[in-house]
């Protein structure tokens, strides 16, 4: 028989007053430690977090072909095997898409439902592994039209290209699908932009779809949160930041996609304004303990529900950003069922 | 905790710190370096200068200095870095009758911000506080009542826990809120107060039908929430309508990223692993049981211990909302129960707080904690029959 005790479920204690230097401020000195992956996931989702750490050291693996990360090619392979689905290469309202069908037909319920992806890579690459990644399960195992957006990028392009992109394929989807009947996802830049674009379509007044997947991402970049010293060093082996560091200022290289936008205007992150993101449709958020994005993703989440707005957070413990390109770690295949889900349950028929 | 106890964890966590700072310091120049950004990107081909990595995925953390969290409000700033420095407090952190110095100022703002009215009461043979909202019941809430479980690792915090968690949710919402004065270690071991926790409930059953009771706690009361509802099923009385898990940690014993990470940044305690095998574990395990601990004896793999381990008996839960946070030591066990629940198709509703720590909410001047009640109330009120 084994044996536990409640010593975690513990107030803070009277027994426990040797602990580590606070400044006044509350600024925490850690000692260094070495940490395992975590016990909690499967034997699939822990060989998995130790092959992405190891992946992530390997300089041939982080080589990129036409903006397509190399390590990212055997869970493509996977995807087409385990996912086969039509694809057309076509445009729409003038943007180029993938237009994923599943390969054995949209079901009844779904026929007048679309989903608009749009793919991760930092604002500057990743156009087309990350949106094939990302839609085919989506589209097979959800029997679902979903339509992959190759938005303008950097360096070549900055802000607003990508909102503007995404709003014209969601204008000339609109003549054929009622605006309650699109969903929009995405994860990483991609989440970030599914955020920009709710904000934008309000700006220019199209009306607001049906719901929203902000995945491995936030309503903005990544801030100074916990996230900087806990996820991203056990998600990505990133050093933390230097002490003392004011905080991480994203996207400010000089050829970055946000150029010289202010992050303080809604159209960038909406997550600084109440009155754009309390006009969101029903949005998911999913992120994890090692996912970088773990400050914003829950950060949005709580501005979302103080604000009224259904949200819907899902947290995967262990787990880093983007884990589930992986279609073989059973956690994965739960994120799906789990976005699948909700569409399901938000968009109109 | 045993004086004995405390003082062998005393000594061992003194001789962990100077173990961790003989070896912290000099590698840190060329371990961490100044970084333009993270931006929303797949990991950078730019970006090789990492952390080193065991084969099996070990990552070896250098020394970290963390501020307080830039998303919580000036208010949440200031809250988080005072939790860190009262815990390192003998004065607050002393106890009288089981009750620490430190809540008493929250718990007395608590009645003043949310006016009730209290009745010391006997529920099912069970002493318990009995709160309703000083203005009265609103129509909508007079045919439901919550039940609340304290916190206090199952030895300790009555009434202090259970009023810094029950006054808002019956002042603030609006709720008739019974807090159960439930038998706790070291004189009595599990399963008395989940018997404590029925005898309660089933004689409310005799006034408000199942789906409109609730049942919530937080941390040991969120932990015995989940206990209570796997027993309730097991006598075979109905299940409640909704509840509140929050701050719970589970008993599988486990450690997950937030017993490295949340809890130094939460409580200012080593990460607890290395307290453990200061205490004499083995690596990644517990030390040896305590005969005074409330679950001594017990299986963990008992669903009525530990219901996360058992589909059957986590399928069966009523909708359950769970509350965590970045620096919860309590994170890896709430979020892998939700991913739990998730699966087996139960109305699961996760809020995790950016920033803050177990059972911040306590204190009622933080933006954050009012949010948080706002978040209780309306899932209650989602879920609970009329």
């Amino acid at each position: 028989m084994t044996q536990q005790k409640s010593h975690e479920a513990d107030l803070p204690r009277i027994d426990a007053l040797a602990r580590l230097p606070i400044d006044a401020d509350g600024t925490v000195h850690l000692p260094a430690m070495a940490v395992p992956v975590s016990r909690y996931l499967s034997p699939e989702g822990r060989a998995w977090v130790a092959e992405h750490l190891r992946q992530n050291q390997t300089p041939e693996l982080q080589q990129r072909i036409d903006g397509n990360p190399v390590f990212l090619e055997p869970y493509l392979a996977r995807m087409r095997e385990l996912f086969p689905a039509k694809m057309a290469d076509t445009t729409i309202g003038g943007v180029h898409v993938y237009d994923y069908t599943p390969a054995d037909g949209i079901p009844e319920h779904n026929r007048n439902r679309v989903l608009i992806e749009l793919h991760a890579g930092a604002f500057h690459e990743g156009w087309p592994s990350t949106a094939e990644l990302q839609s085919l399960p989506i589209a097979c195992l959800g029997r679902i039209r979903v339509v992959a957006v190759n938005y303008r990028k950097a360096p070549e392009h900055g802000f607003p290209a990508a909102s503007e992109d995404v709003a014209a394929v969601y204008k000339e989807l609109l003549k054929t699908y009622p605006a309650e009947n699109i969903g929009i996802f995405g994860y990483s830049a991609g989440g970030q932009l599914v955020a920009m674009s709710a904000a934008w379509f309000q700006a220019h007044r199209l009306p607001r779809p049906g719901a929203l997947g902000i995945y491995s991402a936030g309503a903005c970049s990544n801030g100074p949160g916990d996230a900087a010293y806990m996820a991203a060093p056990l998600g990505e082996s990133m050093p933390p930041p230097p002490p003392m560091a004011p905080g991480i200022p994203p996207h400010r290289r000089p050829d970055g996609y946000f150029g010289n936008a202010d992050r303080n205007d809604p159209l960038v992150e909406p997550v600084w304004s109440d009155e754009v993101m309390a006009e969101f449709p029903p949005t998911q958020v999913i992120t994890g303990t090692r996912h970088f994005d773990l400050s914003a993703a829950v950060f949005t989440h709580t501005r979302l529900v103080k604000l009224g707005v259904e949200a819907d957070l899902h947290v995967w413990e262990g787990l880093f950003h983007v884990f589930f390109v992986n279609p073989d770690v059973p956690e994965s295949r739960d994120a799906y069922a789990v976005m699948i889900r909700f569409f399901d349950r938000h968009l109109g028929q | 905790m045993h004086l004995s106890r405390a003082h062998g964890v005393r000594k061992a966590i003194a001789v962990l710190l100077s173990a961790l700072a003989l070896g912290s310091g000099a590698s840190l120049a060329q371990e961490t370096q100044a970084r333009d950004e993270i931006d929303a990107g797949l990991p950078r081909a730019g970006l090789l200068s990492e952390l080193r990595i065991d084969p099996d995925g070990t990552v070896h953390l250098p020394p970290m200095t963390v501020p307080v969290s830039q998303y919580l409000s000036p208010e949440g700033q200031a809250w988080m870095a005072l939790h860190l420095l009262q815990n390192q407090d003998p004065e607050a952190q002393r106890r009288v009758d089981g009750n620490p110095v430190f809540l008493e100022p929250y718990v007395k703002r608590q009645y003043e911000l949310y006016p009730v009215v209290r009745k010391d009461a006997t529920i099912g043979g069970v002493h318990v506080y009995d709160f309703a909202p000083a203005q009265g019941i609103p129509e909508k809430n007079s045919n439901r009542v919550l039940i609340q479980l304290h916190a206090g690792a199952f030895h300790e915090c009555w009434p202090a826990c259970a009023e810094a968690q029950a006054v808002p949710i019956a002042g603030h919402g609006g709720f008739r809120v019974v807090a159960v004065d439930y038998r706790m270690a070291p004189k009595n071991k599990h399963p008395a107060a989940s018997e404590d926790v029925a005898a309660v409930y089933a004689d409310l059953l005799k006034t408000y039908p199942a789906e409109n009771i609730g049942i919530f706690g937080c941390s040991a009361g969120g932990q015995l929430t989940g206990m209570a509802t796997a027993w309730i099923a097991a006598q075979g009385l109905p299940r409640p309508g909704a509840i509140g898990m929050y701050c719970a940690n589970d008993g599988l014993g486990l450690f997950g990223d937030g017993s490295y990470l949340a809890s130094p940044l939460g409580e200012g305690w080593p990460p607890l692993p290395l307290i453990m095998e200061a205490m004499g574990a083995e690596p990644g395990q517990l030390p040896e049981e305590d005969a005074d601990d409330y679950f001594y004896g017990t299986d963990r793999n008992d669903p009525m211990v530990n219901p996360v381990v058992s589909d059957e008996v986590l399928s069966k839960f009523p909708p359950t909302q769970i509350i965590t946070g970045s620096r919860f030591f309590d994170l890896s066990p709430q979020l892998y129960l939700h991913s739990r629940l998730v699966k087996l198709g139960v109305e699961a509703d996760l809020h995790a707080w950016e920033g803050l720590f177990h059972f911040f909410f306590l204190n009622p001047d933080v933006p954050e904690s009012r949010d948080s009640y706002d978040v209780t109330i309306r899932f209650f009120d989602k879920y609970l029959g009329h």
